[in-house]
């Protein structure tokens, strides 16, 4: 059996796999921690993740060593859905695209899930957490392998349910539960934006394949990828309320990948997302979920491609998010914070290079992102730890002694992502600026570009205060008592590196967050960037790859050199002169304040969308109070008069005639009574009166 | 030999009815009452009699008003029975005091 048929036949066991653990904990998990302890619940989740993992590398191998023009290897299940003209399977598809993307998230996944086990000891919610962890990689696999849009909005709808589950993990906190409240909302509107994208595209394709002569097919699967690809042609010149069906589509596609991926205006829920676990915050809201977006591009750019007005929103959106959230990043005090801003800064990136249509960078940068910002959170997490629970990065500082390795391995991942050579971070996100560039977006490059320079300067602030310089945390103003005395007491020499459950992972991604560019070196630095020729069969080739420019180059060093800029600025700031912030915060005090708020986004959505909300729900309350219960209690009224009346009707009409016909009876019978003297000469008088009555009567006639 | 018709018995049966009917309704006591029933009984075994002799060649009229005869006999011991029964149990024998079935 060739690799190619073994996935074929069993690629099913990628998904399946997580899915019975999860199964498995969810049902059985609290009495087997309670048989077995946390070990053997997370033993179950591990596995299972692990099995899918080495099937994905099976995937993996299948798809690299395919032939030419054979390079989509599907695993067909079952007919899921076949009424008229919609039909859809599930199956899987495997291609470049999707292969890469089921290793990140089988890989990251597992390393995570290896992390978790070390996070979350002691948790009496454990099976719980491993249970959602699990179910969370089988919907992200669903989400990746799924053959057409239908399958793949179930996965798009099952990993929101997992972040949701997860971010309210521990839900017993009121802020953990509204942030988890949040992230399903928001992420429902992009959904949304998701199912009328797919409904337009379904009925307009629909329209132009029944009409346009398709008639020898049989129901072919309208909504599947390699139907999408082969018919979109069919939407060309149609049109929608005056715009291009291509474009309505792609915006409203956009609106959903807006929504799971975090870009403005809905990326308002991810920094809260923060409030789950640190290993769902690497795995879910940095490496796997929030990618969901680019992917979805990624695995539609056909449809993408067919409409520069939608890629041109898209370039711009993803480069104004990653300015923007980078400059939030700057000023957060809390350590997953500022990572959460700068995820979304990133994926911002991603966005940008999906947008220039440079479809291959994006999800270069993606892989590679996954790597580096899952390693950061995981040190974080490790840091959190150490901390004993303290997130604010003010307390933080001089952790490079007492967690050398987590040190080692933030710093790595810190240096990917400032995008200095050789780090990963570097190639991906130096490809996307150049096609920002090539393609004439000067504009957008020059943002990317400003965002390089911010990302390295806070990443700079935020290693320096986490983990240089002396400890704070006896300078903490003491808000909650009870915490603050058990810091007080052993927090500053009890700071211990994490154990090796959590520092394995750490070391393994920081190694792939220095090595994973390599597969994409561009050709200017005489790498084949082999990445982008793995996605060929997906992407296409790019019109002028082999074709050497000498700006380029420059443009190489300036980003290097503006990653520098920022590293020097952050050292300067926080290092060298570090009462300078202070100084020049209260020097812009106002701005200051406006950044620190968020530009007070959440603010502003809170009186447009929550009052406005609210507003319409009290007047539909006075409606339903003074409208709807006027009519209902109307009804009622009259229903009770009417019931009163036929009431009446019974009680006199009814039982009258009723009672009437008993009393007739009860009053004759009174009166025939008096017949039974008792005496029988009467009896016998009677019996000879109506003797003779009768004969006489007989002989009359 | 056939001076005396039947009309003569007719009528003869039928003083003796309405003498035992008026005998039967008009007593107060029961044995009164009684006696009025025997002798609408003997008026019927007359009639009986009478028919048969008159028109039947066979003797089933006389054998009928042997049967009443007899029966008599045994209603005669019953009422009897009855009688010292009831005047045991209400110490008396007047037909309008014994109205303890009215309605």
């Amino acid at each position: 059996m060739t690799m190619r048929e073994f996935i074929e036949q069993y690629g099913f066991i990628i998904v399946l796999a997580p899915l019975l653990g999860a199964a498995i904990n969810g049902f059985l998990g609290k009495y087997i921690q309670k048989r077995s302890g946390e070990r053997a619940v997370g033993l179950i989740a591990n596995a299972s993740v692990f099995i899918s993992f080495c099937v994905a590398l099976a995937a993996f191998a299948a798809v690299w060593s395919a032939e030419e023009d054979a390079h989509t290897v599907v695993c067909y299940l079952f007919n899921w859905l076949n009424v008229g003209a919609l039909r859809a399977d599930v199956s899987l598809l495997f291609d470049p695209l999707s292969a890469v993307m089921v290793l990140v998230i089988t890989g990251i996944g597992f390393l995570i899930h290896i992390y978790s086990t070390g996070y979350m000891k002691g948790d009496p919610g454990c099976y719980r957490f491993f249970a959602y962890l699990n179910l969370f990689i089988f919907a992200m696999l669903i989400l990746v392998l799924g053959e057409n849009m239908l399958l793949m909005f179930i996965g798009w709808e099952g990993v929101g349910l997992c972040s949701y589950l997860l971010i309210s993990f521990w839900f017993t906190k009121q802020a953990n539960a509204q942030a988890g409240n949040k992230a399903f909302i928001v992420n429902r509107i992009g959904d949304f934006g998701f199912i009328l994208g797919m409904l337009v595209l379904y009925s307009l394709l629909r329209e132009s394949v029944f009409t346009g002569g398709l008639a020898g097919v049989e129901a072919p699967s309208l909504l599947s990828f390699r139907f999408l690809e082969m018919n979109i042609h069919l939407l060309t010149n149609t049109e929608l309320f005056g715009i291009s069906a291509a474009t309505l589509v792609c915006l409203c596609l956009f609106v959903g990948a807006a929504g799971k991926s975090a870009q403005i205006p809905l990326y308002v829920w991810l920094p809260d997302a923060m409030a789950g676990p640190t290993p769902v915050s690497a795995l879910i809201h940095a490496a796997t979920m929030v990618t969901a977006g680019i992917y979805m591009i990624g695995r539609l750019h056909f449809l993408f491609s067919m409409s520069a007005a939608a890629l041109q929103v898209i370039a711009v959106i993803g480069a104004a998010t990653a300015l923007f959230a980078a400059t939030i990043g700057c000023v957060q005090n809390d350590i997953k914070k500022v990572l959460a801003y700068s995820t979304v800064s990133q994926l911002g990136y991603m966005f940008l290079g999906m947008g220039v249509a440079a479809y291959s960078a994006g999800i270069f940068h993606l892989m590679t992102h996954a790597f580096f910002k899952a390693c950061l959170f995981l040190g974080s997490g490790s840091v959190i730890l150490g901390m004993r629970h303290e997130q604010d990065i003010r307390w933080m500082g001089g952790l490079k002694k007492y967690m050398p390795r987590t040190f080692a391995t933030f710093l790595i991942a810190t240096l990917a992502l400032s995008g200095l050579p050789p780090f990963s971070g570097f190639f991906s996100k130096d490809e996307i600026l150049w096609q920002a560039w090539k393609t004439g977006h000067h504009g957008l490059w020059l943002m990317g570009f400003i965002s390089a320079g911010i990302t390295a300067f806070y990443m700079t602030r935020l290693v320096i205060l986490t983990f240089y310089g002396l400890n704070r945390l006896h300078l903490r103003p003491s808000q909650d008592l009870e915490h603050d005395h058990d810091n007080h007491d052993h927090g500053r020499h009890d700071v211990r590196e994490s154990p090796a459950s959590i520092t394995a992972p750490l070391i393994i991604l920081a190694f792939f967050s220095l090595v994973a560019g390599f597969i994409g070196i561009p050709a200017a630095l005489g790498g084949g960037n082999r990445f982008e020729h793995f996605l060929v069969p997906v992407f296409g080739h790019h019109a002028s790859a082999p074709h050497h420019d000498p700006m380029e180059y420059l443009l190489m060093f300036a980003s290097v050199t503006v990653a520098l800029a920022g590293i020097a600025a952050g050292v300067f700031f926080y290092r060298i002169r570090p009462e300078l912030p202070d100084k020049i915060v209260s020097r812009i005090k106002t701005f200051h304040r406006i950044v620190y708020n968020k530009y007070y986004v959440d603010e502003i959505y809170g009186v447009i969308f929550v009052s406005g909300t609210k507003l319409l729900a009290k007047a539909s309350a006075a409606f339903d109070r003074y409208v709807i219960d006027l009519l209902v209690d109307l009804a009622a009224y009259v229903l009770r008069v009417n019931s009163y009346l036929s009431g009446a009707f019974d009680r006199i009409v009814v039982d009258g005639l009723v009672n009437g016909a008993a009393s007739s009876f009860l009053f004759s019978g009174e009166q025939l009574r008096r017949l039974q003297t008792g005496k029988i000469q009467a009896y016998v008088m009677l019996l000879l009166f109506l003797i003779v009555i009768g004969v006489s009567f007989a002989v009359i006639m | 030999m056939n001076i005396i018709g039947i009309e003569s018995y007719l009528i003869i049966g039928l003083v003796l009815f309405l003498i035992g009917l008026f005998t039967a309704i008009s007593r107060k006591n029961i044995i009164g009452i009684f006696m009025g029933i025997e002798l609408i009984l003997n008026s019927s075994a007359l009639n009986f009699a009478a028919f048969s002799r008159f028109s039947a060649r066979s003797l089933e009229g006389q054998l009928f008003s042997i049967f009443i005869i007899v029966i008599a006999a045994a209603e005669a011991a019953i009422a009897l029975a009855l009688l010292l029964s009831i005047y045991r149990r209400f110490g008396d024998i007047d037909a309008d005091k014994l109205d303890s079935m009215k309605g």
